[in-house]
């Protein structure tokens, strides 16, 4: 079976593509599939204001105080990966690239289970 | 410590300069290895910054100018460390940081060159950035020196929720008093000072 290659689009794609190529994560969600990426970058907003991104890592992460590497950061409006305790990375579609940000009590963070 | 400057990257070169942090945080109180023993890295620089081995995050990091001069007193230097978060708050509370070594590195280095859109710029437009990760500047591979400009100790410091303040000193911190610093009043102790005094004579012991 042909894998399926998620193209970088926004912060959702960019956190999704990055953990799918070093971890085992689930290629489907509730009615959602990974081939259903397009359409679900098409309703961004809708799935976001649904926190919807959080239900999606939630089912298969656990929510954990400190962050350490490659750890799911998630705020109201974007998913980023964690770099170390201090910082995390995260798509930036203005820019068109990656950037760093500091991480504080807004994000919520998660680890992949047994990840 | 040697403070030789090289030639490496001043022929007709354009240079950049960065400064690397290391906060030891692995020492208990008795000077043993903590479990949990790590060692804190971070750049001034405005993006993560790695020596092949470890990667210094950066933070807004300032430090005074070092006071050099030739009498016999112990040199510190003040490190303010600003946008501090809650994981550096935490590590700040919880750990022990006096009597932790820390070291202070200057890089200069000529930024690595980089092409864009087929044009090859000599010394880099930026760092080494791709869509695909945060960016980062490898320092292992590019022209180069590297001095240590302080090599020391953690003394004091203090945190808000705002800053992390601190001060280092050398580690010939004692290198001027006759006896161990005491904190209670010696004047209640003199034959024992006096004691001290006929046998240890600035740091050492008096052979006279």
């Amino acid at each position: 079976m042909t894998k399926y290659v998620v193209q970088v689009k926004d912060c959702f794609s960019a956190v999704y593509k990055y953990l799918d190529d070093k971890y085992t994560i689930p290629h489907k969600w509730r009615e959602w599939t990974i081939e259903d990426m397009d359409i679900f970058l098409a309703q961004n907003k809708q799935f976001l204001s649904r926190k919807d991104h959080i239900g999606f890592f939630r089912s298969f992460c656990s929510k954990v105080k400190d962050a350490k590497k490659d750890d799911i950061v998630l705020t109201r409006t974007s998913v980023g990966v964690a770099i170390n305790r201090f910082t995390y990375w995260v798509y930036n579609e203005d820019l068109g690239r990656i950037e760093h940000l500091k991480l504080d009590d807004k994000c919520l963070i998660m680890r992949i289970n047994n990840g | 410590m040697s403070k030789t400057i090289t030639n490496s990257v001043r022929s007709d070169d354009q240079l950049a300069i960065l400064h690397l942090f290391e906060f030891h945080m692995d020492k208990d109180l008795d000077g043993t290895v903590g479990e949990a023993g790590e060692i804190l890295y971070f750049t001034d620089h405005d993006i993560f910054v790695t020596d092949g081995t470890n990667e210094h995050t950066p933070l807004a990091i300032t430090f005074d100018r070092l006071v050099e001069d030739f009498s016999m007193s112990s040199d510190t230097i003040n490190v303010s460390i600003d946008n501090i978060n809650g994981a550096l708050s935490t590590e700040a509370i919880a750990s022990e940081w006096r009597n932790n070594k820390a070291k202070i590195t200057r890089v200069v280095y000529t930024p690595p060159s980089q092409t864009l859109d087929g044009d090859n710029y000599d010394y880099g437009l930026v760092h080494y950035e791709a869509a695909t990760t945060y960016p980062r500047l490898d320092i292992s591979s590019v022209t180069k020196d590297v001095y240590t400009l302080f090599e020391g100790v953690i003394d004091t410091f203090n945190a808000s929720e705002q800053s992390l303040n601190g001060t280092l000193t050398t580690k010939f911190s004692h290198w001027n008093k006759a006896y161990p610093t005491r904190t209670y009043n010696q004047n209640e102790f003199t034959s024992i000072v006096d004691a001290i005094n006929e046998t240890i004579y600035w740091g050492r012991q008096e052979t006279v």
